[in-house]
């Protein structure tokens, strides 16, 4: 009889990567609180973390109300956004997937603008210097992701075809974008610059109470997917495959539709439309861990993702001097690359869109 | 004798609002454990609806599809999975996945809501990629594969999945000769030895008839037709189908011809393979074999030529080729 080789995807190597992944993000997180427009010695930063008092109060200040914030919101908008994109990009059987290309970023966008835009057209004025500005804007956010969302779900139980419903989210991204433009043409110039800020993205934005409301979103966006891990695995062999192996579409649709929204429209809310995390990450956690099965991807696509905003923050504040680069202009430098990359790989454009 | 699928007065078709579109009505069938039976038909036909159907994936427009005592459209997916397995012609795309991985998948009805697999599951994936021979690609990445590699480790999914009743369609499409063959033959060792019962639509008429236990007949405007395929032949159900303009079914050889005019006739004569395939040659060309013809062919054993005679005058050519230059210099056929 022949020899049946042992039944085991890992490999020596590959069992380390999960601690060496861990390791790195723990350097990364220290490494991205002793950075900063001011200079604290590491020293310090150790000392007050382990609780001892730092020589100059402000120090502590820096440290604990701004640097680990946002830090904080690095990891978890970095996790949030890559694992979105590994559910589009399964869901769609589209390498090219993502929270932008559904149009859900879009929809963000959309309920910020009419808030801001539309906002100061009416007279009310209201940008994120007032005390309740940040929750409207939020709210907006979040409610606009929820229309595209919504809108996408009725269509998607109408059309079962997952490529069809794909060029329907592009279209929503569209639409959106293009009554953006609208609202800006009848706006003034105070009230676009306060949008194009928000749209540049920032991870900075964070205070401790409003992490107390992040957290709870992204934590409840990412333990879906646990529940989500096994019919993607199924999915990767198509629909047809998965329904017959039991899976119930409608279900696991609504599950990856809700997942999304709160991963990616909480981000877009706190830190603006941050591109190309969603759609890149998953290929870079790919080639680096040659895996398909969800319940090791998402795992690692999370930490890749938090990896990557986290450098891609820190290469944003431009260590040693006083300015800081829009985020999401880092991540679009770091992001277009592996995408055409991907394209390259697949030789063509109509390769990558339909599998 | 246990039934492991029953159909009664099953009408399949499509339901658009209150329109009915009924393609098949009145059907009433069984499939046996260990059968492997071949749906054979024309393209758009229904066989697909009537696949579809017997997967429970469609709704009948009237009747019944048991399995065990129970409708198969009343069943939860889950109950429906562990009873019935598909391998269809949809593309696949699986990126790293490797061989083991993607038959495990087929575990998806028995395992928990982690996808987690117990050391039964790997005893069922380990046995049935043993049992189709695939061991040698098991730590392999599924886009490695050949075609033919890949439908295999398709029905090994399918078989892992446990039901009694394993639905494919069209699984020897895309696949070259030997593939094509060993596949049916690998879908009937299995069949007999596992006693699940195969049902595949295929259009390998020729090939269906070496290896299905039955056959299912679906034409237009005819009735569903279903038998062991030597009765069907002799029943005359197979030349019926396919006997058309352009080709006919041979009952003799249970292959399909081109039908040709036929219209110039040359005793050939001699018997075995030289001379079928010389009249095969010849039939081509619109030459029908007849007693006592003018022309007379002979292949000559010792040198190894073929003798042409007319008229009393002869030739001795040295294939085929050149017997048919011949005749078309010589013999030239009318159109």
């Amino acid at each position: 009889m022949s020899q049946i080789p042992k039944i085991s995807s890992d490999n020596g190597k590959k069992r380390f990567i999960f601690p060496l992944m861990i390791l790195v993000l723990a350097g990364l997180f220290l490494l991205s609180i002793s950075l900063g427009s001011v200079r604290i010695p590491f020293s310090e930063i150790l000392n007050m973390l382990l609780g001892k008092s730092a020589e100059k109060g402000a120090w502590e200040i820096i440290l604990f109300e701004f640097r680990i914030p946002k830090a904080i919101t690095a990891i978890l908008a970095g996790a949030a956004l890559a694992t979105s994109g590994l559910q589009m990009q399964t869901f769609f059987r589209n390498p090219l997937a993502g929270p932008f290309v559904l149009g859900i970023s879009s929809g963000a966008s959309l309920g910020v603008a009419l808030l801001v835009l539309a906002g100061g057209l009416f007279g009310l004025g209201l940008t994120w210097d007032t005390a309740i500005g940040p929750w409207l804007l939020i709210l907006a956010a979040v409610a606009g992701a929820a229309t595209v969302m919504s809108l996408i779900l009725i269509t998607a139980i109408r059309i079962r075809d997952s490529m069809t419903l794909l060029i329907i989210g592009l279209m929503f991204g569209s639409a959106t974008g293009a009554i953006v433009s609208v609202l800006q043409y009848f706006s003034d110039a105070t009230q676009i610059q306060a949008f194009l800020i928000w749209t540049f993205g920032s991870l900075g934005n964070l205070s401790w109470y409003q992490l107390k409301v992040f957290f709870p979103v992204i934590f409840i966006g990412l333990l879906l997917c646990v529940f989500l891990a096994k019919p993607l695995n199924a999915l990767l062999l198509g629909e047809s495959y998965a329904k017959s192996m039991g899976m119930r579409l409608s279900r696991v649709r609504i599950g990856i539709i809700i997942s999304t929204c709160l991963l990616a429209g909480g981000v877009t809310a706190f830190c603006g439309p941050i591109a190309f995390i969603g759609i890149a990450v998953p290929h870079l956690t790919k080639a680096v861990l040659p895996v398909s099965d969800h319940r090791k991807l998402f795992p690692a696509v999370a930490l890749v993702g938090a990896v990557v905003l986290l450098v891609c923050d820190m290469v944003a504040q431009l260590p040693g001097s006083e300015q800081t680069l829009p985020i999401n202009a880092v991540t679009s430098l770091v992001g277009a690359p592996v995408v055409i990359w991907v394209i390259v790989r697949r030789r063509t454009i109509k390769n990558s869109m339909a599998l | 004798m246990s039934i492991s699928m029953q159909a009664v007065d099953l009408e399949i078709g499509y339901k658009n609002g209150k329109n009915h579109k009924s393609i098949f009505s009145g059907l009433n069938f069984s499939l046996l454990p260990g059968e492997l039976v071949c749906l054979v038909g024309p393209n758009g036909v229904g066989k697909s609806t009537l696949l579809r159907t017997l997967a429970g994936v469609q709704a009948p427009l009237a009747g019944k599809v048991l399995m065990d005592g129970q409708s198969i459209h009343q069943l939860t997916p889950i109950e429906l999975a562990r009873k019935i397995s598909l391998v269809l012609t949809d593309k696949i795309n699986v990126g790293n996945l490797r061989v083991h991985e993607l038959v495990a998948l087929g575990r998806y009805p028995f395992t928990n809501w982690t996808g987690h697999l117990t050391e039964r599951d790997f005893e069922v994936v380990d046995h049935i990629i043993q049992l189709i021979g695939i061991g040698y690609l098991a730590n392999q990445t599924v886009h490695t594969l050949s075609d033919g590699q890949l439908q295999k480790v398709m029905i090994a999914r399918a078989l892992v999945q446990d039901g009694d009743l394993l639905i494919l369609d069209e699984p020897t499409a895309h696949l070259d000769i030997m593939n094509k063959v060993s596949v049916m033959k690998m879908l009937r060792k299995i069949a007999h030895e596992t006693q699940k019962t195969i049902l595949l639509a295929s259009h390998e008429i020729e090939l269906t008839l070496q290896v299905a236990d039955k056959l299912w007949l679906l034409d237009c405007n005819r009735p569903f037709t279903q038998g062991v395929p030597e009765d069907l032949i002799l029943k005359g159900a197979l030349s019926a189908m396919f006997d058309k303009e352009d080709f006919s079914f041979d009952l003799n050889s249970g292959r399909f011809k081109f039908s040709q005019p036929a219209s110039f006739p040359i005793q050939v004569q001699g018997e075995g393979q030289v001379r079928a395939w010389t009249l095969h040659a010849l039939e081509k060309y619109g030459y029908f074999h007849s007693e006592g013809a003018n022309v007379r062919i002979q292949y000559l054993p010792h040198s190894k030529k073929w003798l042409i005679e007319q008229k009393g005058q002869t030739h001795e050519l040295d294939n085929i080729e050149s017997l048919l230059i011949y005749l078309k210099h010589n013999l030239p056929i009318n159109k």
